[in-house]
């Protein structure tokens, strides 16, 4: 019997960052197959195939995604499995959860499986999907939520889609409980929100566009955080958008409910102003509010109490361009996520621990995985980084399929060099 | 990226109005100046010859998304006075209903080589989308953008207060009823601020004033009495009735009783103050009959005043297309 050729890759003199260990110093990481097997010395015997030079670059944790649109099957005019994942790996990730409004949505095997096939077939990123807490997302009759997790679904969600009534929601999270199944949703009272586009405030009374009020958010959440307490569900809140909604979901995390949360990338950069100008780039869901939710939503993360995911919800051209409130909402966030989160840390309005805790560790622990971690024996899922690296995106430069991007041609200091998936070098640049 | 100036886009780089889509961020000499123009244009109506030549040879595009009568005849006529050439494209019956995009329908007119479009659309800030993706030298006026604004409906109030009241400074002003779903309130208020009245109040009940209003520059008031307390101006705001069945209002009787102007509500006001409405008016919802055709009364000369101020507009923003173009003539010329 022949062996097969061991796969050996050191990533030499990076300064290795990973505040979850508590290592924030020049290492070398060395690697066999798809395993970190050493940091700091080479065992006894390590012969690298190839050595990457990390000198004067740091060394992260790969990035994982909480929330991913990737339009694949159904919306191909707005993305693909391939293209989406490329993006995401040229920003650093290793990981993304693909969201289950897919055509079909993710709500059988069948789906889940294709989804993580194409996945593999691309090789750009690994990809988790998120199945669907209800039939067909409908918010009335319960998926087939054990065989989704059998199908690979590391969590159900319901994004956010109005539940028919409450006791659906609550019989969703009941079913849940009993199968350890991570339950996931975006709070928001559809009556309330009442057909609005931006946040209520004084832009959108100056704009005339109908305002989505903050009472959307929290009043739908109180009432996911008490079914949480009665069924004992582990709930994970996506996309946050008001600080009122993060501090009742840190009043419920010392009360010990099971639940955690996230924030999009945008929501910590723009706010309701930036949507003055009509900009249908500044239109997404949920949306962007005032500038004091927008500084309580970073000091949340620099607290450690929100993961940030992307919201990468690519568009093709003509879903764009139309006057803002009918356009769709939604922007191509993946592309240049890293870059953005950098600019948030340059401006001190995160600290580089929280922004990669936020982006690694966090949401591995959410979708409670061995991922985001350096560690021995740990899946060998790093990106490299040059934090002076200049960059700016242009259309052309996009990998995914979504134009829908509002930082082209904006100046961005930091860029990833590689991005390295199972031990495997994914995106060098 | 910076939000984009909303009111920057109206100008052209001499800072002469090209498109008229708001009034918010004009300055007041540019305000003062097209009330000025309409007035000029004011004697030019009682003349038997009434056209002027001012915009000769130009293609002028009625594009009504939304359904409305009186203001796209009105602009048709403007058009008319400067001589130009008018299309009437009744769109909310035609293309779009047949799945064409907003901007498809766009750049089929402009292959025809229109030069102005006059635009009404059900969503908010639909004119500046249009303004900004359409070709150069092609001027786009704001008939009415979901609610956020109806510039011209702003503007011939304000030619009017103007002639009753030769001035806007020491002015009290009161908008009456729906300021939640009224472009013509959010374009009045910013025109009334910028020409120097420093009173501008709205009044209504909590569910038709939009929250954070005093963002505006104006304070809000919930009853009559109080609110019109020694204003010069009752600007009344017509009442759709579809608003009574969702959980807006109580009942047209109750606005009435409550915002309904009557004699004596009107009484609370300054005894020379004047009565408008942009029209069309609902006779006992949101006025009666004795006020809307009473001696303060201005609900008329409104109307007639609507002419000339789309003449102004229509003829300025023109204007500043074709300082734009023979400014670029000339730049490329000079690379030449």
């Amino acid at each position: 019997m022949q062996l097969q050729p061991q796969h050996r890759l050191c990533i030499s003199g990076g300064h290795v960052f990973d505040p979850s260990q508590n290592l924030d110093s020049v290492l070398d990481i060395f690697i066999e197959n798809e395993r970190i097997v050493a940091i700091g010395c080479a065992p006894e015997g390590f012969v690298a195939n190839t050595t990457l030079d990390a000198s004067g670059q740091m060394v992260f944790p790969g990035f994982i995604d909480l929330h991913s649109f990737l339009a694949e099957p159904g919306f191909n005019q707005k993305g693909s499995i391939a293209t989406e994942t490329q993006a995401a790996a040229r920003s650093g990730f290793t990981t993304i959860c693909c969201t289950p409004n897919t055509k079909p949505v993710i709500d059988s095997s069948a789906v889940a499986a294709l989804i993580q096939e194409k996945a593999k077939q691309a090789g750009h990123c690994s990809v988790l999907t998120l199945g669907a807490l209800t039939a067909n997302l409908e918010g009335e009759q319960l998926s087939n939520m054990s065989g989704l997790k059998e199908a690979g679904c590391v969590a159900l969600s319901n994004l956010e889609l109005p539940f028919k009534n409450s006791h659906v929601i609550k019989q969703c999270y009941h079913y849940a409980a009993g199968f350890n199944i991570t339950a996931i949703v975006t709070p928001i009272d559809t009556a309330l929100a009442h057909g609005g586009c931006m946040h209520e405030g004084p832009a959108s009374t100056q704009m005339g566009l109908p305002g989505v009020p903050v009472s959307a958010e929290t009043s739908a959440l109180a009432q996911h955080l008490i079914l949480c307490e009665e069924t004992g569900v582990q709930l994970h809140i996506s996309r946050i958008s008001s600080a009122r909604a993060l501090d009742m979901i840190i009043k419920a995390q010392q009360d010990g409910l099971p639940v955690t949360a996230d924030v999009a990338l945008g929501n910590l950069v723009f706010t309701d102003e930036s949507c003055r100008g009509y900009d249908s780039l500044m239109h997404v869901s949920p949306v962007y509010r005032s500038k004091s939710d927008r500084l309580a939503l970073l000091d949340g993360v620099n607290k450690g109490h929100l993961s940030i995911c992307s919201n990468h919800s690519p568009q093709d051209l003509a879903a764009k361009m139309a006057p803002f409130s009918a356009s769709e909402a939604g922007i191509n966030s993946l592309d240049n996520f890293t870059q953005v989160l950098l600019s948030l840390v340059h401006k001190q309005e995160l600290t580089l621990e929280a922004a990669i805790k936020a982006v690694s560790s966090s949401p591995a622990s959410v979708l409670q995985q061995k991922l985001g971690t350096i560690a021995l024996e740990q899946r060998a899922d790093l990106c490299i980084v040059n934090l002076e690296q200049a960059v700016t995106s242009e259309s052309e430069t996009l990998m995914s399929k979504g134009r829908n991007n509002p930082w082209l041609g904006t100046p961005f200091k930091g860029g990833v060099t590689h991005t390295i998936n199972g031990g495997h070098i994914v995106f060098q640049n | 990226m910076q939000p984009m100036d909303p009111s920057q886009i109206q100008l052209n780089k001499e800072g002469r109005l090209k498109h008229f889509l708001t009034t918010e961020g004009l300055s007041k000499e540019i305000l003062s100046e097209i009330i000025d123009t309409a007035n000029s244009f004011i004697s030019t109506q009682e003349r038997s010859v009434k056209t002027v030549p001012l915009l000769r040879g130009k293609t002028v595009v009625n594009l009504f998304f939304e359904n409305s009568t009186r203001t796209r005849s009105t602009f048709e006529l403007a058009a008319k006075r400067l001589s130009a050439n008018i299309l009437n494209l009744d769109i909310a019956r035609s293309a779009t209903s047949k799945g064409e995009t907003l901007m498809d329908t766009l750049w089929n007119l402009e292959s025809m080589y229109s030069d102005m479009f006059v635009v009404r659309h059900a969503d908010s800030g639909a004119a500046h989308f249009i303004a900004q993706h359409v070709t150069p030298n092609v001027a786009v006026i704001n008939a009415g953008d979901g609610r956020h604004a109806h510039p011209t409906q702003a503007m011939l109030d304000m030619l009017t207060i103007h002639r009753e009241k030769s001035g806007f400074e020491h002015l009290s002003v009161a908008i009456v009823g729906d300021i939640l779903h009224s472009r013509v309130a959010r374009s009045q208020i910013y025109a009334l601020k910028t020409l120097g009245c420093n009173d501008v109040r709205v009044i209504g009940p909590n569910t038709l004033i939009p929250k954070d209003i005093e963002s505006l520059g104006v304070r809000a008031f919930n009853n009559m009495k109080d609110g019109l307390k020694g204003v010069d101006v009752v600007i009344m705001l017509r009442l759709q009735k579809e608003r009574m069945q969702t959980a807006l209002l109580p009942s047209e009787s109750e606005y009435y009783r409550l915002y309904g102007l009557n004699t004596e509500k009107l009484a609370y006001a300054n005894h020379d103050a004047i009565v408008m409405h942009p029209g069309p008016i609902n006779r006992g919802v949101e006025i009666e009959s004795a006020v809307a055709d009473g001696p303060q009364s201005v609900i008329l000369k409104q109307v007639s005043n609507g002419i000339p101020m789309r003449m102004a507009v229509m003829a300025m923003a023109m204007s500043g297309q074709n300082q734009e173009q023979a400014l670029q003539d000339q730049n490329q010329e000079g690379a030449q």
